[in-house]
């Protein structure tokens, strides 16, 4: 089953995600800078008068913000109400959930040109804040009162990993290395920086050496958040908001010649608990979206030419490459050590540096990814662009995978 | 076993049957299927035909892990460890491990036989479990 009228990306823009550049700005003036851009890169332009609805991801507004009903806040704040417009929320997968909502606004007829995005605002409380504020993604009745943190949940799914498939924490080292070398690639990301550089800049203020990333993984300065993660198995805690513009096929040529095809969507979802999983190793949410979304858009995982996977934590990327078919159950972290999912790799992942280096402000990873994969099938992703890329995958996980939605995107 | 109406499958249910010591869930009586914490439709055919099961309390240590940045509220009890067990009845429960040295998880091993206790924090009923030596 597919659209019933086709829906393409005519624009996307995003503000750099960081921990301190955006202190002094509230969330709606992140999306407000987040969508200027995303209009600026609309190649035959667009006037505000041509956006007919709005729909944002934000996960915690009120928790970090004190702000609720995030959706007249936004359609005001770009000077758009009345126009329809409100929030979406699948916890880290709230602004894939914006971008499905306004792909279905547009297939179904309701609207023509529709702008879709997410934003979080996470400086705003001191990191047990954001601990806090991030678990309420988990089962607040039966995980969290096991002690149940976010690094934690995903040290869970690590530790059963690394037993069943018998590979080991030092071979994971190799998702935030490759990651970190992507980041560097990348002007939007918040973290621009080699692991090794990093290594060298703690090293000389320290005084000591490392010999090479691992060594200074294994050491202290890479300190354990959930055994066995430590800091650079996680994710950083960001600010920032991206936006992309929506537009039904059949108008798309009066703003862009190369518009980027919605190919297909696919969006499942599973127990919040990890405990009422049948798998620990897979995400049956990530299974079903990304089924549902291949089927939609008549292709197979080898069709793929880049891909944006959730490494909200490095073991993350490893299931979501196998839960996308990519690569066999128990092989995902070995084609990672072996750098097949490396820029230069047959299967680059995460040419964007994920979210690990790009960084997470949760409601707007998803579209964020949307953002990444319009750059790399416009070819315009500068070093870090996969040569001829033609058929790009986003997949924006919620939680522990409790929600998965996944988007193909085609030239 | 304890039967009773619809009103009993519930959150509140479980929390007061742990501070009694009791850990509890549900059975099926359509498809035998047995579930913790109680539900009020059954997780796999949908019936609402169920009955109060109470757990022994043992079973396996599936995985684990020390959490070193705990949440607000455990600031003070951090290192600590989490874990999911595997339960002898089938389902899979998390709860908090206790009685292993945090800082030394290389001594616990998945696979490990584990033995339920309740510990209380903040006035309130925690499902823990501890190794079985």
């Amino acid at each position: 089953m597919g659209l019933q009228r086709g829906v393409c990306v005519i624009g996307a823009g995003m503000t750099r995600f960081h921990h301190k550049i955006h202190k002094d700005k509230s969330g709606r003036e992140l999306f407000v800078e987040a969508a200027l851009e995303a209009m600026e890169s609309v190649d035959k332009g667009i006037e505000r008068k041509d956006i007919q609805a709005l729909f944002v991801g934000y996960f915690t507004p009120s928790l970090y913000e004190h702000q609720g009903h995030i959706g007249p806040l936004v359609t005001d704040w770009m000077g758009l109400t009345p126009i329809t417009g409100w929030r979406t929320e699948t916890a880290c997968a709230s602004s894939i959930a914006a971008f499905m909502t306004g792909v279905l606004a547009i297939a179904s007829g309701w609207y023509d040109v529709v702008m879709v995005g997410g934003v979080e605002k996470m400086t705003a409380l001191p990191t047990e804040g954001v601990t806090d504020a991030l678990s309420v993604a988990a089962d607040d009745d039966y995980e969290i009162p096991a002690g149940a943190t976010f690094p934690g949940l995903y040290a869970l799914l690590a530790q059963a990993y690394f037993k069943k498939y018998n590979m080991t924490w030092e071979d994971l080292q190799a998702i935030p290395i490759k990651n970190h070398h992507n980041g560097a690639l990348n002007p939007k990301a918040q973290f621009q920086e080699e692991i090794m550089d990093i290594a060298k800049r703690i090293g000389q203020r320290e005084g000591v050496t490392f010999k090479d990333p691992l060594d200074f993984l294994k050491s202290k300065y890479n300190r354990v958040i959930a055994w066995p993660l430590r800091l650079f198995d996680c994710c950083p805690i960001s600010d920032g908001a991206a936006v992309a513009i929506l537009a039904a096929e059949d108008v798309a040529k009066k703003f862009t010649d190369t518009p980027i095809r919605v190919a297909g969507i696919g969006f499942g979802t599973d127990t919040l608990a990890l405990h009422d999983r049948i798998s620990l190793t897979s995400f049956a949410s990530a299974v079903f979206a990304s089924r549902q979304a291949y089927k939609m858009a008549g292709i197979e995982p080898k069709d793929v030419d880049v891909v944006e996977v959730h490494d909200c934590f490095s073991i993350a990327e490893v299931i979501a490459t196998e839960d996308l078919g990519l690569f066999e159950r128990g092989e995902g972290l070995k084609a990672a050590v072996e750098g097949r999912t490396a820029l230069d790799g047959d299967r680059p992942v995460n040419p964007s540096g994920g979210l690990k280096c790009k960084g997470h402000p949760v409601g707007a990873t998803g579209a964020a990814m949307i953002h990444e994969l319009w750059k790399q099938l416009r070819g315009e992703a500068g070093k870090r662009q996969i040569p001829d890329a033609e058929i790009g995958l986003a997949h924006n996980v919620g939680g522990t995978g409790a929600s998965c939605g996944v988007v193909i995107l085609r030239r | 076993m304890v039967s009773g109406s619809a009103a009993q499958f519930l959150t509140k249910t479980f929390y007061d049957k742990l501070k009694e010591g009791k850990l509890i869930g549900c059975r099926c009586k359509k498809c035998n299927f047995v579930m913790i914490p109680p539900r009020l439709l059954c997780k796999e055919c949908g019936s609402k035909d169920l009955e109060l099961v109470e757990f022994k309390g043992t079973g396996t240590l599936e995985t684990f892990t020390v959490i070193h940045v705990p949440p607000m509220r455990l600031k003070n009890v951090a290192p600590y460890v989490t874990g999911i067990v595997k339960l002898d009845e089938g389902p899979m429960i998390m709860g908090r491990i206790v009685g292993v040295d945090p800082n030394k998880p290389e001594e616990l091993r998945m696979g490990q036989r584990m033995q339920m206790e309740v510990i209380e924090e903040d006035g309130k009923p925690v499902l823990a479990f501890k190794p079985v030596s």
